[in-house]
C-alpha cells in the first residue's frame, strides 16, 4: 500500500463540534470525578523514611513495574533489566513494519489476523500475569506464596541452583532457535513467503525470545536451573 | 424574559466581546465549523470527522483520556512544587507537611499519585486498542512508533516521580533502577563487556544517573529535574508530533 | 561552464562536486559535528553529567575494636552497609549490598544465610550466592588493624572471599 492518504468519500461525516467534543468533554469530566473521589477516599502510599541500611521486606515496586521485578528474578540484571526491556520496546516499535497484512486496518478484526492478535494479546496478558504474581504472590524475601497462604518467615531455604553444562546449553539454544526458525518454513511455507526472509527472521526471533523467557521461568521454577548458557562475559 | 435577553445583548453586543469571540453561539452549521477552526485548542480536530470516530466503543476515548491525565498531572504537579524541596533532608518532611499541614495538600498529592497510576493503565490500554483495531498499519506506522516512545516516557515519569518522596519505596526503587543501568552491556560498570570500553563505577551510565557512586542528594535532584522538567518537555514534544500525525496520516483510522 | 568542467574532471578520473552541493554537504557536516561535540561534552564519560568532585562518605572507616564483636557472630552495621563476621579470632567484612541489584541483604541467623528482600537472592555465611538471581558472591572488603587497636575497613579494596584477619 502506498503511503498516500486514502480518502473514502462514502464515509458519513459529522461535525466535530459538538458530536466529538461533547464526548471528549464528558470523558474528561468522568475521569476527573473518578480521580477526585478516589483521591478523597484513598490515601496515596507513603512508606517510612528512606533507610539505606534496610529495605522493606518484601521490597516491592509499584504494580506497573512488578512484571519487570518478577522477570529480574529469573535472569541476570543485564538481560532482565536492560536487554529484555529494550527488545520489548524495539519489538513494539517494529510491529507496524513487520505486520504487513493490510487486512484489519481500522476496525476490530480477529479472523483476518489471527497470528498477530494472538501473539500480541498473549504477550500483553503474560506481562499482566507477571504483575499479578508480583503483587499477590510474593512474600518476605520475595518467596512465593499462593494468595490463600499466609505470609511467614518460616519458609524452607530453597536448594542451591544448578546450571546446564555448556555443551547442553549450546545444544538446547541451537535446537530451540534453529528448530524454531526452521519449523514454520517447513510446515507453514505461506507464512514465511508472505513475510519474506528479513521480516520472517525478525518476527520469529522476537517470538522465540518471548517464549524462551517463559521456558526459562518454568525451568527455574521446576528444575532450579540457574543458567542455560555460561560464557566468560555473560550468562543466560 | 426580555430583561435576560437584554442583558445578554448588552454583554455580547459590544466591541470587547466581539474582539474575543469571533462568531456567535447559535447552532448553525457555520458556527459548528467555526467553533473548530477558529479555536486554537479545538483546531487539533478536523471540522468534520467520520461518524464511527465518535463511537465510544471504537476508541474508548483512551488516547484523549491519557492526554487529559497528562494535563491533570501537570496542574497538580506544579501545585505540589510550591511546597516540595528535592533535598534528602527535607523531601520526606515536606511530604508529611503536605499530608498533614498544607490545606488541600493531601488531596492534591493523592490525586497526583493516583492519576499517575491511571495514566499507566490508560496508556497501556490505548496501545491495546490501537493494536486490536489495526490502526498502526500503513500509513500510520510512524505514529505507532511515537506512541511506544510515549509509553516508555510515561513509565519513566512514573519511575522518577515515585522516588521523590524519599521514602523506602523511592529509595530502593532508585537503587534497583540505577543498578539495572549499571548492568547495561558496554556502558554499565557491572555489565558484560564493560572492561572493553574501560567503564568504571565513576564513568558509567549509573554514575550519570546518580551524579555519584552512591544514592544521595545529587540522585534526588536529578530525578526531580527529569521528572518535573526534562521528561514532560520531551513527552510534550512527542505528543505534539503524535497528534499532528493523526491528522496528517489521514485522520482517525477506520474501515477503508 | 560547470557542465564542461564536470565532463573534463570525470574523464580524467577526478571527482566533481558543484559548489552548491559542496556547501550543502559542508554545512550539514559542520552542523552535525557541532551537535555531536555538544552531546559528547554533556553526555560523554567526562562530560557535564559526570561530576569530578563527590561529596560522599569516606570509603575507609573504622568499624570498632575486635572485642566489640562476640565470637562466631555476624553483626550488621547498617549505617556503614557492612557485616562484620567473626569466627574464633578471625574477622571478615562483607558488604550488605546484594550483587544482584544493590538492595541491602538481611542476615537470617536461624538459617545461617544472607537473604535479599528485593528479588530473593540467597548467600551462604561466607557470602557465596546459591539461590535466587544473584550472579556473584557478596563483596568482601579489606580489613586491617590500626595501631590503636581498631578494625579499619577499606571499601575500595575488594578481597578474595577466603581472606580473613586473624588477631
Amino acid at each position: 500500500m502506498s503511503n498516500h492518504v486514502e480518502v473514502n468519500n462514502k464515509t458519513k461525516k459529522v461535525f466535530t463540534w459538538p458530536n466529538l467534543v461533547a464526548k471528549e468533554f464528558l470523558a474528561a469530566i468522568l475521569v476527573t470525578i473518578f480521580l477526585l473521589l478516589y483521591s478523597y477516599y484513598v490515601d496515596a502510599p507513603l512508606r517510612e523514611l528512606a533507610n539505606p541500611g534496610e529495605p522493606e521486606n518484601p521490597a516491592k515496586a509499584p504494580w506497573y513495574f512488578l512484571g519487570l521485578q518478577e522477570a529480574l528474578v529469573y535472569f541476570d540484571p543485564w538481560f532482565a533489566g536492560v536487554v529484555l526491556p529494550s527488545i520489548i520496546i524495539v519489538g513494539l516499535m517494529a510491529i507496524p513494519y513487520l505486520d504487513i497484512n493490510p487486512k484489519g486496518n481500522g476496525g476490530y478484526n480477529f479472523s483476518d489476523r489471527k497470528f498477530a492478535v494472538t501473539v500480541f494479546v498473549f504477550g500483553f496478558t503474560f506481562w499482566f500475569v507477571l504483575i499479578i504474581i508480583g503483587v499477590y504472590m510474593r512474600g518476605p524475601f520475595w518467596t512465593f506464596f499462593w494468595p490463600w497462604e499466609k505470609w511467614s518467615f518460616d519458609f524452607p531455604t530453597p536448594p542451591p541452583l544448578v546450571s546446564f553444562p555448556n555443551w547442553l546449553g549450546v545444544l538446547a539454544l541451537l535446537i530451540y532457535f534453529g528448530g524454531g526458525l526452521m519449523l514454520p518454513i517447513k510446515r507453514c511455507r505461506s507464512f514465511y513467503e508472505k513475510l519474506g526472509l528479513i521480516r520472517y527472521n525478525i518476527t520469529m526471533i522476537m517470538f522465540l525470545i518471548m517464549m524462551g523467557v517463559i521456558i526459562k521461568i518454568v525451568l527455574r521454577l521446576m528444575f532450579n536451573i540457574r543458567y542455560v548458557l555460561q560464557t566468560p562475559w555473560f550468562n543466560i | 424574559m426580555n430583561l435576560i435577553s437584554d442583558i445578554i445583548k448588552k454583554i455580547t453586543d459590544n466591541e470587547i466581546w466581539k474582539s474575543v469571540f469571533r462568531h456567535g453561539y447559535a447552532d448553525t452549521p457555520r458556527n459548528r465549523a467555526l467553533q473548530t477552526i477558529s479555536n486554537v485548542w479545538l483546531h487539533i480536530h478536523p471540522v468534520k470527522i467520520p461518524e464511527h470516530a465518535t463511537k465510544i466503543r471504537f476508541t474508548w476515548c483512551l488516547g484523549g483520556i491519557t492526554f487529559f491525565i497528562f494535563f491533570f498531572e501537570t496542574v497538580t504537579g506544579i501545585l505540589l512544587m510550591f511546597y516540595y524541596v528535592p533535598d534528602v533532608n527535607r523531601a520526606y518532611a515536606d511530604m508529611i507537611d503536605l499530608m498533614y499541614a498544607v490545606p488541600f495538600g493531601r488531596f492534591l498529592r493523592n490525586s497526583h499519585r493516583w492519576a499517575g497510576h491511571a495514566m499507566v493503565i490508560t496508556v497501556c490500554f490505548h496501545m491495546l486498542r490501537v493494536f486490536l483495531t489495526g490502526s498502526y498499519k500503513a500509513p500510520r506506522q510512524f505514529n505507532w512508533l511515537l506512541g511506544v516512545m510515549l509509553l516508555v516516557l510515561t513509565l519513566l515519569l512514573s519511575f522518577t516521580g515515585y522516588l521523590l518522596p524519599w521514602d523506602q519505596l523511592g529509595y530502593w526503587a532508585i537503587t534497583v533502577g540505577t543498578n539495572m543501568g549499571g548492568a547495561t552491556p558496554f556502558i554499565g560498570y557491572q555489565g558484560p563487556f564493560a572492561e572493553l570500553l574501560g567503564v568504571k563505577i565513576n564513568s558509567d551510565i549509573r554514575f550519570a544517573l546518580l551524579g555519584g557512586t552512591q544514592i544521595d542528594a545529587p540522585a534526588l535532584l536529578r530525578a526531580y529535574v527529569w521528572h518535573c522538567i526534562a521528561i514532560p518537555i520531551i513527552a510534550g514534544g512527542l505528543m505534539i508530533l503524535h497528534f499532528w500525525r493523526i491528522r496528517k496520516d489521514g485522520g482517525i483510522s477506520g474501515p477503508l | 561552464m560547470a557542465e564542461a568542467l564536470k565532463e573534463k574532471e570525470l574523464k580524467s578520473g577526478g571527482i566533481y562536486t558543484s559548489r552548491r552541493s559542496f556547501f550543502t554537504i559542508a554545512g550539514w557536516g559542520i552542523f552535525l559535528m557541532t551537535l555531536l561535540a555538544y552531546a559528547w561534552e554533556t553526555l560523554g564519560p567526562k562530560g557535564f553529567f559526570f561530576p569530578k568532585v563527590l561529596f560522599e562518605p569516606s570509603p575507609v572507616f573504622p568499624v570498632g575494636t575486635p572485642s566489640d564483636f562476640a565470637e562466631n557472630t555476624v553483626t550488621t552495621l547498617k549505617s556503614r552497609k557492612v557485616f562484620i563476621v567473626r569466627d574464633g579470632n578471625s574477622f571478615k567484612v562483607i558488604s550488605v549490598v546484594c550483587q544482584h541489584l544493590g538492595c541491602a541483604v538481611h542476615w537470617t541467623k536461624e538459617k545461617n544465610i544472607f537473604e535479599c528482600p528485593c528479588h530473593g537472592s540467597k548467600y551462604y555465611r561466607n557470602g557465596v550466592n546459591f539461590a535466587g538471581p544473584a550472579p556473584r558472591p557478596l563483596y568482601h572488603f579489606q580489613l586491617s588493624l590500626s595501631d590503636d587497636g581498631k578494625l579499619i575497613t577499606d571499601t575500595r579494596k575488594i578481597v578474595p572471599i577466603e581472606t580473613e584477619l586473624t588477631i
